[in-house]
């Protein structure tokens, strides 16, 4: 796919280079040369991967930007296994959401009194989801045409769970939310053993528990996620 | 765009393979082995054309707005941008209109009797927009190992004004993009982008706001006259 110039290379180029020349067959080299630049882009990959992940840990900060009335900066600790180049599970993914009023809430809080443990002003505060993640794109990325980054294109599909708490700790009531998610991301391998990540997610919960709300209170939430952050690679080979 | 270098070393290596070449026949694996640099890693140099080049972009997507917490936007729009780089690009006109879906919390709050302040009710209908547009990133990417899509990534920021139901704002936005050419002249395009307009001047003008509008769009690019 890509050339590089370094001396080693010249020297690995150097030894391929005189291996045709001696060896029958040089005439396909020079094909697989122009296969290159062809046109056609029904190719198999005749490398292998430079990064190749395992047991993956994340570290992560993002956003819960949707709520009317609150919204979520977030912290997320991941675990992921890759049992395959194209397939992956998250089986831990915890995310802690710390979460401030949006002037509306205040507004109704303080001036048409609003109890502030209205059952509608409970917040998104822990999520919990198992996915499935499927790494369909890999490839190289040339950056300005001067430095090549390794990346990767996933999506990713599962169960979730999130506990929706009164937004002050005077009040009590928790909410237990199911739902699923779906999302998409992008990595950049910085190294093996360490690549950079964003990730958009989608949240489909709903209000189970609100029925036994006096008036009963059956709603669908949607919670929005954007997260960067940066994963450790262990176990790779 | 891409350099092209080629040392005396490299030039030597490239003469025994012509004439290896011209010698024999056969022998695949050895064209593997050409390739199988990846293991290697380090520093490279991109020696190859482009395979996909932008010029005039005519774009259509179907996007989502949904930030506002009073309604929804369905939006379509239209983009032309002018490619005048392998790096750069200005989109010249963006537009967009926005069908809207109020959300329900208006009749959610109504139980405390009370009323969105107008500004705040106040519902994105057009957008027009530029932007410059850096494209820093070219992939070449390989799907399941069986076929390859070629990529770009690129960043744009830029101005606009929106259209409101009952006022006009400008602002400013930022975003990224993804684009996957499927052939020359057709390209599929994911957009986010984050708009910020004011109604009125901050601090100065009573009841003045800002509205934050996110901007989640897929659509397809037709790329005319590139070369």
């Amino acid at each position: 796919m890509w050339a590089t110039n370094r001396p080693r290379r010249r020297g690995l180029a150097a030894s391929i280079a005189l291996a045709a020349a001696l060896v029958p067959g040089a005439t396909s080299a020079m094909s697989a040369l122009a296969l290159e630049e062809s046109d056609d882009r029904s190719h198999v990959v005749i490398q292998n991967r430079a990064f190749k992940m395992a047991h993956e840990f994340t570290l992560e900060s993002g956003l819960l930007p949707l709520d009317a009335y609150y919204k979520g900066v977030t912290g997320t600790l991941r675990y992921t296994w890759h049992f395959s180049e194209f397939q992956a599970l998250e089986l831990i993914n915890v995310t802690y959401s710390y979460n401030w009023n949006t002037r509306l809430k205040d507004s109704l809080i303080n001036e048409f009194g609003a109890m502030s443990d209205d059952y509608a002003f409970r917040e998104a505060v822990i999520i919990a989801d198992l996915d499935y993640v499927l790494k369909p794109f890999y490839g190289k990325m040339a950056f300005f045409n001067r430095m090549i980054v390794r990346s990767e294109f996933y999506l990713n599909v599962g169960p979730a769970y999130m506990l929706y708490l009164p937004s002050s700790i005077m009040f009590s009531g928790m909410s237990h939310r199911p739902g699923l998610n779906y999302g998409a991301g992008i990595r950049l391998f910085a190294a093996e053993w360490f690549s950079l990540r964003v990730d958009l997610r989608h949240y489909i919960v709903v209000s189970v528990d609100g029925l036994a709300q006096d008036p009963p209170l059956f709603e669908i939430d949607n919670v929005l996620y954007l997260g960067l952050g940066g994963s450790f690679n262990l176990g790779y080979d | 765009m891409f350099e092209h270098r080629v040392s005396w070393l490299g030039r030597s290596a490239l003469l025994g393979a012509l004439l290896g070449g011209a010698l024999a026949v056969g022998a695949p694996q050895v064209a593997h082995a050409v390739y199988d640099d990846e293991e290697v890693g380090g520093y490279a140099v991109v020696i190859q054309q482009r395979r996909f080049k932008l010029a005039h972009e005519f774009a259509l997507s179907g996007a989502v707005l949904p930030m506002n917490a009073y309604y929804k936007g369905w939006a379509g729009t239209f983009r032309y941008t002018l490619h005048f780089g392998d790096f750069q690009g200005w989109e010249i006109v963006g537009l967009t209109y926005s069908q809207n879906v109020e959300t329900g919390l208006r009749e959610e709050i109504f139980r405390w009797r009370a009323e969105p302040e107008s500004a705040e009710f106040d519902a994105l209908q057009v957008l027009m927009e530029s932007n410059y547009v850096l494209k820093p990133a070219y992939a070449k990417l390989a799907l399941f190992n069986s076929t390859i899509v070629y990529s770009e990534l690129f960043f744009n920021a830029g101005g606009g004004v929106a259209k409101y139901v009952s006022s006009w704002r400008p602002g400013v936005d930022y975003g990224v993009g993804l684009r996957f050419f499927i052939v020359e002249w057709f390209s599929v395009r994911f957009d986010i982008r984050h708009y910020v307009f004011i109604n009125g001047i901050p601090f100065v003008t009573p009841n003045s706001g800002i509205d934050n509008i996110l901007f989640f769009a897929a659509g397809g690019s037709f790329n005319v006259g590139y070369q």
